[in-house]
């Protein structure tokens, strides 16, 4: 049987700012079905790596492929295959939480209330917020609108860079349960970069750690399955990781 | 840094003019010295009354600003920081009077350039510490909690107007550009082009003459377009993500704008037509006019998105050359300016789109 494509494929890619690289040598692959937790110290480069492939900055190397489209080549098409949670403070400040979900279903051709996994402004809490400006918005709020945009019209990849962090438990809780539903039903896969061990423990079926710009571990589904078997048992793999990495630095 | 460069030759390119045309006319401008001499020193007041006040306003802004503000720091402490923020401004800036003085009764070869250099960089000094040093006392609480940000985004009349543009995709990209930058077309702004665009067509009736009602309607529907016009969105990761084209959004942007501003432009320029019906080859040439006019301004809005002044500098310096040298070496050569400064705007806009795209 032939393997689905992937959606999202990375080929020795390396990116920074000006002259300097942050991010270098990186490979990955992303198939549908899968969530994959991107771990790494402050500064290792996570953020760095997700704007090079969402195409906010520039590659210095490499070739990312999202849904077999090139980003290089066809910008327009490839982004159609994502949704990406932006910052909170990246929001536009001066539009209503309605106008900025119609902006983004406007863009990409649908309702704005048109989410792959049924409503999401009365799981999220937002009825209250939605004639509200953004930037009178809180931090968890914001994160909430800019989820609720990404997932609008269901982009087979959804890339979130922290975007569960400023979440209450509820929120925090229920998206973590739409984005696993998603990602079951196997035509949707999330990257996920996070501090947040225990999510990753929970809900990633591929992990990789990133160090210094460049993956220092991978973990595949099989040893993710045998480390959620003990207890702390994740958690001892990625601090063993770190520590192993610290003592060869 | 090409940017930079760019702006530093065509800086010193338009010193070198300017000192070439004093010269030029220097026995006249001897002739009338004391009153070039008055004309300078008021200017420079004007300059330095204007520069202080800018400063003040910044340096008041730099010290309440939010991380500054939970700290224990002392209003009056507070106000010290501004005026010496102040002052270290204004004497890194007197130089450049002193610099023109010089520079312009050199150009003249009037006796007294050291004299000239000196009283100019005094008099722009005395007017900025004059104008900067008690705007430094109003950095208080209530100041600090009437910060712009604060407020809610209320458009503006002749926005709301436009408003119903935004609906097309991608939606609300003009009232983000808008309310992004913390302004909003100035009702008090679209009023003032009205009485002028009004006082032209009156002129206009009055000496059955066209000319003022199509210039009223081109420098009126450039201006509103200029105060219409923010590309802030242009460099959000919302839309640098999402699959829509440079172009696109540039146009949603773009069209509220211009739509006021094509509006104005035909309200002024219809005297034009009542005067004289047979009058459309000015209007037609003012209307073209006012394209290119909107398209130079576009361009340096689309480079220099985050800062309205720069745009605007950008754009005062274009126009300046294209005119300076049409009025100094003849039409045809101010075209050819204007010819270049077109391949200029070509290459500026590639290097936006290119930063939006970043890839390709």
């Amino acid at each position: 049987m032939d393997e689905p494509m992937p959606l999202l494929e990375v080929t020795g890619l390396a990116a920074g700012y000006g002259r300097t690289r942050i991010v270098d040598g990186v490979d990955l692959c992303v198939q549908p079905g899968t969530w994959l937790g991107l771990l790494g110290a402050n500064g290792s480069g996570k953020s760095t790596l997700l704007r090079a492939i969402t195409g906010q900055i520039r590659l210095q190397a490499g070739r990312v492929l999202i849904g077999g489209i090139d980003l290089a080549e066809a910008p327009e098409r490839a982004k159609q295959q994502f949704g990406y949670a932006v910052d909170g403070a990246d929001l536009p400040e001066a539009l209503t939480a309605l106008q900025y979900l119609e902006l983004v279903a406007s863009i990409r051709g649908c309702a704005a209330d048109a989410w792959p996994c049924g409503d999401l402004i009365g799981p999220l809490a937002l009825q209250r917020w939605m004639h509200m400006r953004i930037g009178d918005c809180s931090l968890g709020t914001r994160m909430k609108i800019s989820l609720a945009g990404a997932l609008l019209d269901g982009p087979p990849l959804l890339i979130l860079d922290e975007s569960l962090n400023g979440l209450d438990p509820v929120a925090s809780w229920r998206i973590r349960g739409i984005l696993r539903e998603l990602v079951e039903g196997g035509h949707h896969a999330v990257v996920l970069s996070t501090h947040m061990l225990e999510t990753v423990a929970t809900n990633c079926s591929d992990v990789v750690f990133l160090d210094g710009g460049a993956i220092n571990h991978r973990w595949h589904a099989t040893q993710l399955e045998a480390a959620r078997n003990t207890a702390g048992g994740f958690e001892a793999l990625v601090m063993q990781a770190l520590l192993e990495t610290r003592s060869a630095a | 840094m090409l940017l930079t460069a760019g702006g530093l030759l065509l800086l010193i390119y338009n010193a070198v003019s300017l000192y070439q045309a004093l010269a030029q006319a220097a026995p006249t401008i001897r002739a009338l010295w004391p009153r070039v001499a008055l004309g300078g020193i008021a200017v420079v007041l004007l300059v330095g009354i204007l520069c202080g006040r800018l400063c003040a306003r910044w340096a008041r802004r730099q010290a309440q600003a939010p991380w500054l503000a939970v700290l224990p720091w002392q209003a009056a402490a507070r106000a010290r920081a501004v005026r010496v923020a102040c002052l270290a401004i204004g004497g890194v800036l007197m130089p450049l009077p002193a610099f023109c003085g010089w520079g312009v009764s050199h150009a003249v070869a009037a006796s007294g350039q050291a004299w000239a250099a000196t009283s100019l960089a005094v008099c722009f000094m005395l007017a900025f510490v004059t104008a900067a040093l008690p705007g430094a006392h109003h950095a208080s609480e209530e100041e600090q909690l009437a910060q712009p940000d604060a407020r809610p985004l209320k458009p503006a009349l002749a926005w709301r107007l436009v408003a119903w543009l935004d609906q097309w995709a991608p939606r609300w990209t003009g009232l983000w550009a808008q309310g992004d930058s913390g302004g909003k077309l100035s009702v008090w702004w679209f009023g003032s082009l009205v009485i002028a665009g009004g006082s032209a067509a009156a002129l206009s009736q009055s000496q059955s003459w066209t000319s003022p009602s199509v210039i009223s309607a081109v420098i009126g529907g450039n201006l509103a377009y200029i105060a219409g016009l923010r590309g802030s969105p242009l460099l959000s990761p919302v839309l640098r993500t999402s699959p829509v084209s440079f172009a696109v959004v540039w146009a949603a942007m773009a069209r509220g704008p211009l739509a006021l501003s094509l509006l104005w432009f035909g309200i002024a320029a219809l005297p034009a037509f009542v005067v004289s019906l047979g009058a459309w080859r000015p209007s037609l040439g003012g209307f073209g006019v006012l394209l290119l006019l909107n398209l130079l301004y576009s361009t340096a809005a689309a480079i220099t998105p985050t800062s309205r002044r720069q745009a605007l500098l950008m754009y005062g310096f274009a126009l300046y050359a294209i005119l300076y040298q049409g009025v100094h070496y003849g039409v045809a050569y101010g075209a050819l300016v204007g010819v270049a400064e077109l391949g200029l705007v070509a290459f500026l806009w590639r290097r936006a789109r290119q930063r939006f795209r970043v890839h390709g």
